[in-house]
């Protein structure tokens, strides 16, 4: 909480008291922050245009994450591992990286400009690349919705009479409609906090989000820290009112829909659409995933953008100058370090809470839930512009928390960014552990460990896996925070690949890019191998 | 509930604790003043600084900590450290930000380094009175680049209303000053060119042209360079940078005036090792300093600048260029007011 709560408090707080943190520091409150938005006409516009793609893209995003979730857990598709896998690509795939691809695709003279260029540079276009990139958020809360439900349901309706559709309507949707709700919420989350695409392809459309504006505002001179604020404070109260709609429209139903012993879920047969559908799929992640990674390695590969594709034209000089430049590759394996070391904190600290807070929702855990998703919505430079307002106190140093300028305060920054995923996935997965089981285990004269090592544990190391990859690989190349609070001398990944491209090395950047992106897979494919394994030896089946 | 939230605070804090003790970097001693410099903590939007910062260390045996970033975020990290500053030197491109440091008297005034007396009569123009920040080259803001396939030498423009020739329709290119660093600089320079007003309609005329605005330097080359647009007019360093690598691309300085892009160094006014700082500023404007801001390899397009000292050659001549030196007091004062009217304006 301290991680969160504070940094987000000493910045949200200066948009009504503007001298909080100046010189001198005072409390005066102060309507300017608000005033300087509403006087804005950029501020009010892009906080529509927020909102509107916020929504937009929930429930684009989340019908398709819905559609894929059905077609990996319900349907005989081909190559149902390898698309799972997909899925998991897009996920942990860094948005700076997609939203850098898209950009170097769609800038003229890119592979696509002439193509879809100018469909994709509109606010519809924004919406399908954020969609592309957000659906996973939605796959998996239905997939684990799905996973829980049994297939009674499905075989009672069908008895009933009713076919296909109808399933749909009246048993799945009614029954999955807490799990599609949350993963919309935290997609309207992601995408007001979105930078990466809001700084390329909106901006490029000539579509002003919160995010950029925010950052405008920041790098206005003499920075507008209230405004930045102020409209900071537009984000956070956007997401609260989703959640409050979302606690409105699931009620007291809860998120789990696991009740202990059902029989595992047939697969229905896709019959024609068989092959249409695995194409379908295919496309999907060649556009969301494929495009992106082409447009970067092609950058990497080319000497002249404008020039065409020629033999001549390809130089592999880009990555010989990748490997060489001071702070490229040193600075990709110092957030190698950093991004484990968040990644296994946050998780811990996501298993703690999980077990405290098992079997009750408390006021506590309830507000602990509104405020991380919230902070989800609050745009990474502002929580790092906050960092540095809490960690910079001079008294800090008098007592040694002087961290700002530290690595430790990167990963406690990776840790906050972290926490809202791992907290969520940790607790939920662990109130879908049948409780049946646990107390059986009890009852036979189990010791704690006993039920730990041989229930708790195998169900829920995939779970604690998945958090600490997604941590980990977010962490990797976390670019707005690392780039405010990064100890000088000892770049990031992402910060390292910015300054490339800053000084019109593109080339350099994307071969850069490219080899980040090979090591991070490589890192997570092999993680994933060894937990398939340890989890195979740990579930006595 | 009370011993959740104990535990829950006593938990976070233990754990930064423990963080804190076993971090990579051992908390500093605080800013203590000594007269021996010892670190440098440098803060810089340059392409050639880490160049300048291993150079130096080097050279001098100061170690150096340098924090690269785009100006944007360099500015609000500053600020952000007001009440605590870390940094001893600063060094980005354009005056205005670097006159309202000043303003706000978190800049050192009145030191003059050894190396000042190398500067050029363009050097001293740029040198704000109370040395509050030091110019160590300069770019033009804006400067106009044509692709060399699509116009004859007949149709090369010579000034800026030339932009405004039919043959050019639909076919010009420039930066958004909402993203794009130089481009607000650029605008100014014009407005002051050519009087507000004049300035609008010109941008206005440019629109009914066909103007195309892009996101930044990249973007806008890139469309020129394949011939999405003939003509178009952004930071020289780059237009420069893509006419030696080889591109079809050529530059044009036109007859009514380019506007000076100054990059400038300053000190903290409360730098914790302000001998270390002095040091570096001097160095920077020694030959061997400027010598490593050329270094093209390490820094990309932004060693085209144009030497501000007598101690270097430029590594590409600018024929006719005429310099416009904009009032950075007064630029940054309009700045937001001018960047809504042009999106308004110009963008949509």
């Amino acid at each position: 909480m301290v991680l969160v709560v504070l940094p987000l408090c000493a910045i949200l707080l200066q948009s009504a008291m503007p001298s909080l943190f100046g010189v001198p520091a005072s409390l005066r409150l102060s309507g300017a922050g608000f005033g300087a938005m509403a006087a804005d006409p950029y501020a009010l516009q892009s906080g529509l245009d927020s909102l509107a793609l916020g929504l937009a893209t929930a429930v684009v995003a989340t019908a398709l994450g819905a559609l894929v979730a059905w077609l990996l857990t319900l349907a005989d598709l081909p190559a149902r591992r390898l698309y799972a896998g997909l899925v998991w690509a897009v996920f942990l795939a860094p948005s700076f990286l997609i939203g850098q691809g898209w950009s170097l695709l769609l800038s003229p003279g890119g592979l696509g400009a002439g193509v879809v260029g100018g469909a994709l540079l509109s606010p519809v276009g924004v919406m399908v690349v954020l969609s592309l990139k957000l659906f996973p958020f939605a796959t998996f809360t239905v997939q684990s919705g799905l996973e829980g439900l049994g297939d009674e349901v499905i075989q009672a309706g069908r008895i009933s009479g009713a076919r296909g559709l109808t399933v749909w309507r009246r048993i799945l949707i009614p029954l999955l409609l807490p799990a599609l709700i949350a993963g919309g919420l935290i997609i309207f989350a992601e995408v007001l906090s979105d930078f990466g695409v809001a700084a390329t392809l909106a901006q490029s459309a000539n579509f002003p989000l919160t995010t950029y504006a925010i950052y405008a505002a920041l790098e206005s001179f003499p920075t507008n820290f209230s405004e930045a604020a102020a409209m900071s404070v537009l984000l956070v109260a956007l997401v609260m009112l989703a959640q409050t709609a979302q606690r409105r429209a699931v009620g007291r139903r809860g998120f789990a829909t696991r009740w202990g012993g059902h029989k595992p879920l047939a697969r229905r047969l896709l019959g024609r659409w068989r092959g249409t559908a695995a194409c379908g799929l295919g496309l999907l992640f060649a556009i969301g995933l494929g495009v992106p990674a082409v447009s970067t390695f092609l950058s990497s590969v080319t000497v002249h953008m404008g020039a065409g594709f020629a033999l001549t034209n390809l130089t592999f000089s880009f990555y010989q100058a990748a490997i060489s430049v001071p702070y490229g590759m040193s600075a990709f394996a110092l957030s190698l370090g950093l991004a484990a070391a968040a990644a296994s904190l946050t998780l811990a600290l996501g298993i703690l809470q999980s077990f405290s807070w098992r079997r009750q929702s408390s006021p506590l855990s309830r507000l602990v839930d509104i405020i991380l998703t919230t902070s989800i919505a609050v745009p990474g430079i502002v929580l790092g512009a906050g960092y540095i307002f809490l960690w910079n106190q001079p008294w800090l140093a008098a007592v040694g928390l002087d961290l700002y300028g530290t690595t430790v305060l990167l990963v406690l920054g990776y840790i906050a960014t972290g926490l809202p995923y791992a907290v969520r996935l940790a607790s939920s997965a662990m109130t879908q552990l049948p409780e049946g089981q646990v107390s059986a285990a009890r009852l036979a004269g189990a010791s704690t460990r006993k039920v730990l090592g041989r229930i708790v544990i195998p169900q829920l190391a995939p779970t604690w896996l998945r958090i600490w990859l997604l941590v980990f690989a977010g962490a990797v190349f976390e670019l707005p925070m690392s780039m405010l609070l990064y100890p000088p001398g000892q770049p990031t990944a992402a910060v390292a690949i910015l300054h490339q491209f800053h000084s019109m090395q593109i080339g350099t950047g994307a071969a850069l890019t490219v080899l980040a992106t090979l090591g991070l897979g490589a890192v997570v494919l092999a993680l994933s191998a060894l937990l398939a394994r340890v989890t195979r030896r740990m579930t006595p089946r | 509930m009370t011993r959740r939230i104990l535990w829950t605070v006593g938990t976070t804090l233990a754990l930064s604790v423990i963080l804190a003790g076993c971090g990579s970097s051992p908390a500093t001693s605080g800013a203590s003043p000594s007269k021996t410099p010892q670190k440098l903590v440098f803060y810089s939007a340059q392409g050639y600084d880490q160049a300048e910062a291993t150079a130096f260390q080097k050279a001098t045996g100061i170690q150096v900590e340098l924090s690269d970033m785009s100006t944007g975020p360099l500015l609000a990290k500053v600020m952000a450290e007001k009440q605590n500053p870390q940094w001893d030197v600063i060094w980005f491109d354009g005056n205005g930000a670097m006159a309202s440091l000043d303003q706000q008297n978190m800049l050192l005034r009145g030191f003059t380094p050894s190396s000042a007396s190398n500067y050029t009569s363009l050097g001293l123009s740029l040198l704000p009175p109370d040395h509050a920040y030091f110019p160590t080259g300069t770019t033009a803001a804006g400067a106009i680049a044509y692709n060399t396939k699509l116009v004859p030498p007949s149709e090369v423009p010579h000034t800026w209303t030339d932009l405004l020739n039919p043959f050019f329709k639909g076919a010009i290119g420039m930066n958004n000053p909402a993203i794009s660093g130089p481009t607000y600089p650029l605008v100014a320079g014009i407005f002051q060119q050519m009087g507000v007003s004049q300035g609008m309609a010109f941008f206005q005329a440019l629109k009914k042209n066909g103007l195309q605005i892009f996101a930044t330097n990249g973007n806008t080359l890139q469309a020129l360079e394949n011939g999405t647009i003939k003509v178009a007019m952004f930071q020289d360093s780059a237009e420069l940078n893509a006419k030696l690598s080889g591109a079809s691309v050529s530059v044009v300085y036109p007859s009514d005036g380019v506007t000076l892009l100054p990059s400038d160094i300053a000190i903290n006014a409360k730098a914790p090792d302000m001998a270390a700082a002095k040091e570096f500023v001097t160095w920077v404007l020694s030959k061997q300093g400027q010598k490593t801001m050329q270094d093209i390899q390490a820094a990309g397009s932004d060693s085209l600048f144009q030497p501000v000292t007598s101690v270097i050659q430029p590594l590409v001549t600018r024929p006719g260029v005429v310099w416009i030196n904009v009032n950075p007091v007064w630029a940054g004062d309009h700045q937001q007011a001018w960047t809504t009217w042009f999106t308004n304006n110009v963008v949509r």
